[in-house]
């Protein structure tokens, strides 16, 4: 028999292993996880589930843990190429296929280590805390102006509390999308009552229970401090065992098979895929792109049919009355325009007459008729 | 015509209920639930709506 193993019990280890289960209902399929969860989707915890509208039943993934051996707190410490195992701390797991799937973590800021007023938010035991916190405290400061900031900023909000985000660039958003986009979703968190300290370097140190903040000219306490600035892929346990590309995500070709094996695939936000329509690496940190790219990487390994992912990439972010969708890659260094469309904004990126990328705000009617028309863009030469 | 939800990228956020309530229902368990997987003629362009205006595009429609 077969043996399957996948590395990270999240979304794309999740949905690879019922997708290769599909494919062959004799494949031996065991899913090491490090977290002690059931899979779980990671969106709502900035959003609905801090507001108590998701459940923790609701953010479970349909179908976790069945159809494969799930073996919860136990982290892959290493890869043994040599004698095709994942090793474990107290084990090792022999593979004929292997699938990496062990996502990203948040970058930890220097001076900003994590403890009871500071936190890091990607799994729902953070989020957990984050919760509790909220009920109780007045003020919430978040270093890092990205779209979990910008969300959990619109949860505490809604839920009394006051907010205050700090940011290095002179925009919000300045590294994922161009600064019409930034602009809108600034204005959106004014509106609301939330504080922007833009341009900002900040230093914190503690004063009795609470932090005190000093951004250059200004200083204020806050009760706690939420840090979002950015993720990595989590390539660590590795050890260098398998290429990496300078996104520092696992270097896999359009299949999702990892350079130079053909029995070793990866997907989702630790993958750097060759994209076939921008004919580049990427890496990505979209929850869909995540979903697809599992399919992908289980039908590459199990079937010898391979089909390429070459789905135009997409993500969204929810900040209360603003809907945001991105569509491919709106890199803020490509010239943003804006196209006027009916009840939304819609802003394009592109690169020489090819459209890269595009970014929705309020206008999802607008989506797959943009989609269509990037796809045509990107496959003309 | 018929309809598919992936619902692992559904969120649950019911627009697709605003939008086809005789096919979309999303209960008090929190899940979405397709009620109607053939709906008939005249309720089509209300998927098709539901379709592209889902926020995670988790709704596909075969005809
Ligand atoms: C708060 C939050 C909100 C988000 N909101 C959105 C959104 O609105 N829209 C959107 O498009 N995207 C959103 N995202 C991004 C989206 O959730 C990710 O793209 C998605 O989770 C990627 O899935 P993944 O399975 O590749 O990785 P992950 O979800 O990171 O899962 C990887 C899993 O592998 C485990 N793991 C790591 N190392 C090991 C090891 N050595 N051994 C075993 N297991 C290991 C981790 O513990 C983790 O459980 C959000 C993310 C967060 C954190
Ligand atoms: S609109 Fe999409 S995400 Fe929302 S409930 Fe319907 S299928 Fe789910």
């Amino acid at each position: 028999m077969r043996r399957l193993v996948v590395v990270g019990g999240a979304l794309a280890g999740h949905r690879s292993a019922i997708h290769a289960r599909r494919l062959d209902p004799d494949l031996d399929i065991t899913v090491l996880a490090a977290e002690d969860e059931l899979p779980y989707q990671r969106p709502p915890l900035s959003k609905g589930y801090l507001l108590g509208t998701v459940s923790a039943q609701r953010v479970r993934l349909r179908g976790a843990g069945e159809g494969y051996r799930l073996l919860t707190s136990t982290p892959a410490t290493g890869l043994d190429l040599a004698q095709s195992r994942v090793l474990t701390h107290e084990a090792a797991y022999q593979f004929d296929l292997l699938i990496v799937a062990t996502g990203a973590r948040p970058h930890q800021l220097e001076g900003f280590s994590p403890d009871e007023s500071v936190l890091y938010l990607r799994t729902v035991g953070d989020a957990n805390r984050l919760k509790e916190a909220l009920s109780r405290i007045h003020h919430l400061t978040i270093v890092g102006g990205g779209f979990i900031g910008a969300e959990v900023a619109v949860s505490a909000r809604r839920l009394g509390v006051e907010v205050t985000i700090v940011e290095q660039s002179a925009h919000l958003l300045s590294r994922a999308v161009g600064t019409g986009v930034s602009r809108l979703i600034e204005e959106n968190l004014q509106q609301l009552g939330i504080q922007l300290a833009l341009d900002s370097s900040t230093t914190i140190e503690s004063v009795d229970r609470q932090r005190l903040v000093r951004d250059g000219s200004r200083e204020w306490l806050t009760d706690l401090v939420v840090v979002g600035v950015g993720v990595h892929p989590s390539t660590e346990w590795l050890g260098g065992a398998l290429p990496l590309r300078a996104d520092r995500g696992i270097a896999v070709n359009e299949f999702g098979l990892v350079d130079g094996y053909s029995q070793i695939a990866a997907a989702g936000d630790v993958a750097s895929w060759h994209h076939p329509l921008y004919a580049r690496p990427l890496r990505f940190e979209h929850f869909e792109v995540a979903a697809n790219q599992a399919l992908h990487t289980a039908e590459a390994l199990v079937k010898n049919e391979r089909v390429a992912y070459g789905d135009l990439p997409f993500g969204w972010s929810d900040q209360g009355e603003l809907l945001v969708q991105i569509l491919g890659v709106p890199s803020p260094d490509l010239a943003e325009e804006e196209e006027s469309v009916v009840g939304g904004r819609m802003f394009l990126y592109r690169r020489d007459d090819r459209i890269e990328g595009a970014v929705l705000v309020n206008a999802p009617e607008e989506l797959m008729t943009l989609r269509d028309r990037i796809l045509s863009s990107l496959s003309s030469q | 015509m018929r309809i598919e939800v992936d619902y692992d990228k559904c969120q649950s956020n019911a627009v697709c209920e605003g939008l086809a309530p005789s096919v979309f229902e999303v209960r008090d368990d929190g899940f979405l639930y397709v009620i109607n997987e053939n709906p008939p003629e005249d309720l089509h362009a209300a998927v098709h709506a539901a379709q592209e205006q889902c926020p995670t595009q988790a709704i596909s429609v075969s005809d």
